[in-house]
């Protein structure tokens, strides 16, 4: 077997009239860190959310640790997952959003321990352990039974992580983590994916932070208008980029 | 130590206005007093009269049974608006049509009276083999006829609520529980619907509130609600008045104790949201004195 974790062969997405993503494709090995750029508008978002299937693409096929997203594979054609069966594979796949997303009815620790308990995953004692643990781990310990309401957007996103890592998950894909939270909080979200890169989480990150990309990247994928114009190892894409697009882009933002 | 005396707003016209009101008050009760015709000592004796009082509970049990059954139908029917399956879309979306296009009068009338063109109900199977055979008259006893007219109403009324409450939380709600792998009967029972309740809780409040009233229409019925009772004794004694005063101030009561209960409740499902001070409603009750120093929070009073 190959040490793929994520597989996106020929996936395209149309809105409608719009094509979004054109005929991407990515393969994402274990334990690296893949970070996607490019302009606004791009389907970097797309792309992500067709990976944990909160989109539907319109053709092609994703694959994680081997097994397609939102189907299962008979007899050499691929049936779609009911609700249910799609759950159970999300729930190997973390994410983390712009917008943190905590649920505002429940304090950090209920936030965490939500999913593994409610699918069993764990038990509670357990649950509420390791959630103090990982807690603990990032500088939150004091935070358990706080509202997210209560905590600054840094925090707030930090505990998101956490809540996605409480899942054990195969692959966390992050859509821009960083971009809705003040310069001065950026710093302490950033520190805590360099330590789950260290600790050989395989990662997806949306970013337009550059700096994080050179630093913790293994591989640079530069998006326009859908497609995949330039990829390849952090330093080539970043320091001596091939295409012209991927110049303009990166002078702009650095 | 900040030393800064503070004089704080007099509020004459407060005063003024409400010495206007209780005067006015005085006049009218004293109108009522002197009346030879209304008879005071029948609202006394007859407030807590056993057939009142039967009757009071019945109403309590109309109303808290209907409004169970409009609140889960009315879930059921809201789920339903926002599936994406159009013909389940489309029965929710008929069934509301129906139940607010129409009197509640009417439809309790008309279930009343179902016995006339469907007298029985009997389950057979396809040999013909009959397993039970009940006449719709046993079944639809006032009490259930009550509980069905006003709960299916009810129901109706529930489902728009419901569904603004589900339409305001948040869609990175849902895709964030989503994500974590919660199927789609959790993401609904764990993480929407509890943020609905907060848009929820206040206009169910006052649907309850005013059901505890509409209910006074099964009267019509006959089913022993506590105006059912007060038109009975009025019947017997000719006290009109009286009895519907008596009616009247316990309902009072009721809407009253529904308005407290509505605001521990209210208090309830704002949890983790921004939150307007740690009042009790008798707290509330007592506002309007609370514009002198009392009101201020401990740490800011002056020391
Ligand atoms: N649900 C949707 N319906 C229609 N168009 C959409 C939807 N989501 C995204 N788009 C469009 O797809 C394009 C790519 O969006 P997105 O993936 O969010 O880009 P990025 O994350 O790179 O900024 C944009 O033009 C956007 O308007
Ligand atoms: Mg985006």
């Amino acid at each position: 077997m190959s040490s793929k974790v994520v597989q996106v062969m020929n996936v395209s997405k149309s809105f409608g009239e719009t094509q979004v993503l054109k005929n991407i494709s990515v393969d994402v090995r274990d334990g690296e860190v893949a970070c996607i750029i490019g302009p606004s508008g791009a389907g970097k978002s797309t792309l992500l959310r067709c990976i944990n299937r909160l989109e539907e693409q319109t053709s092609g096929m994703i694959f994680i640790a081997g097994e397609p997203v939102g189907f299962a594979q008979r007899n050499g054609s691929f049936h779609e997952l009911d609700a249910t069966a799609l759950a159970r594979q999300r729930a190997g796949i973390g994410m983390v959003f712009q917008r943190f997303n905590l649920f505002p009815h429940m304090t950090v620790l209920e936030n965490i321990i939500e999913a593994p308990v409610t699918l069993r995953r764990a038990r509670k004692a357990d649950a509420i352990a390791s959630a103090a643990e990982l807690l603990a781990s990032i500088g939150l310990a004091d935070k358990l039974n706080e509202y997210p309401a209560q905590l600054s957007g840094g925090q707030q996103q930090r505990v998101a992580i956490v809540r996605a890592l409480a899942m054990r998950p195969r692959l966390i894909l992050f859509d821009e983590p960083t971009s809705a939270l003040d310069p001065e909080l950026v710093g302490e979200v950033l520190a805590v994916m360099k330590q789950l890169a260290k600790d050989g989480m395989t990662m997806i990150v949306v970013t337009h932070e550059i700096g994080f990309a050179r630093e913790v990247a293994d591989t640079v994928h530069f998006m326009v208008d859908g497609e995949i114009v330039e990829s390849g190892p952090a330093a080539t894409v970043l320091q001596s980029p091939r295409e012209a697009r991927t110049r303009t882009f990166l002078s702009r933002v650095m | 130590m900040s030393d800064f005396p503070i004089v704080r707003r007099r509020h004459p016209w407060r005063w003024v206005a409400t010495a206007i009101l209780v005067l006015l008050a005085v006049m009218l009760a004293a109108k009522v007093a002197s009346n030879p015709v209304f008879v005071f000592q029948a609202v006394a004796d007859y407030l807590f009269e056993p057939r009142i009082l039967s009757g009071v509970v019945v109403t309590l049990y109309v109303t808290c049974g209907s409004m169970a059954i409009g609140l889960v139908l009315g879930v059921v029917l809201a789920v339903m608006r926002v599936s994406d399956n159009p013909v389940i879309n489309r029965a929710a979306q008929l069934f509301v049509w129906f139940f607010r296009g129409t009197p509640v009068l009417v439809q309790l009338i008309f279930w009343f009276n179902i016995g006339i063109i469907f007298p029985s109900i009997t389950l057979s199977l396809p040999g013909g083999e009959v397993l039970f055979h009940l006449s719709t008259n046993s079944i639809m006893t006032p009490a259930v006829t009550a509980l069905l007219g006003l709960g299916l109403n009810e129901g109706a009324y529930m489902s728009e609520i419901v569904r603004a409450g589900i339409l305001s939380v948040d869609n990175g709600q849902r895709e964030a529980a989503k994500a974590l792998g919660l199927p789609p009967w959790k993401v609904l029972s764990r993480i929407v619907l509890p943020q609905a309740l907060r848009v929820i809780v206040p206009p169910a409040g006052n649907q309850f509130v005013s059901l505890l009233k509409t209910s006074s229409l099964v009267s019509v019925i006959a089913a022993g609600d506590l105006l059912t009772q007060a038109t009975r004794i009025y019947n017997e004694n000719f006290h009109i008045l009286e009895l519907l005063v008596v009616a009247s101030l316990w309902y009072l009561v009721l809407t009253t104790l529904a308005n407290i209960g509505q605001y521990y409740i209210e208090r309830r499902y704002s949890r983790g949201f921004v939150q307007s001070g740690r009042m009790t409603a008798f707290s509330r009750l007592r506002g309007f004195r609370g514009s002198s120093a009392g009101a201020l929070p401990k740490g800011d009073r002056p020391t």
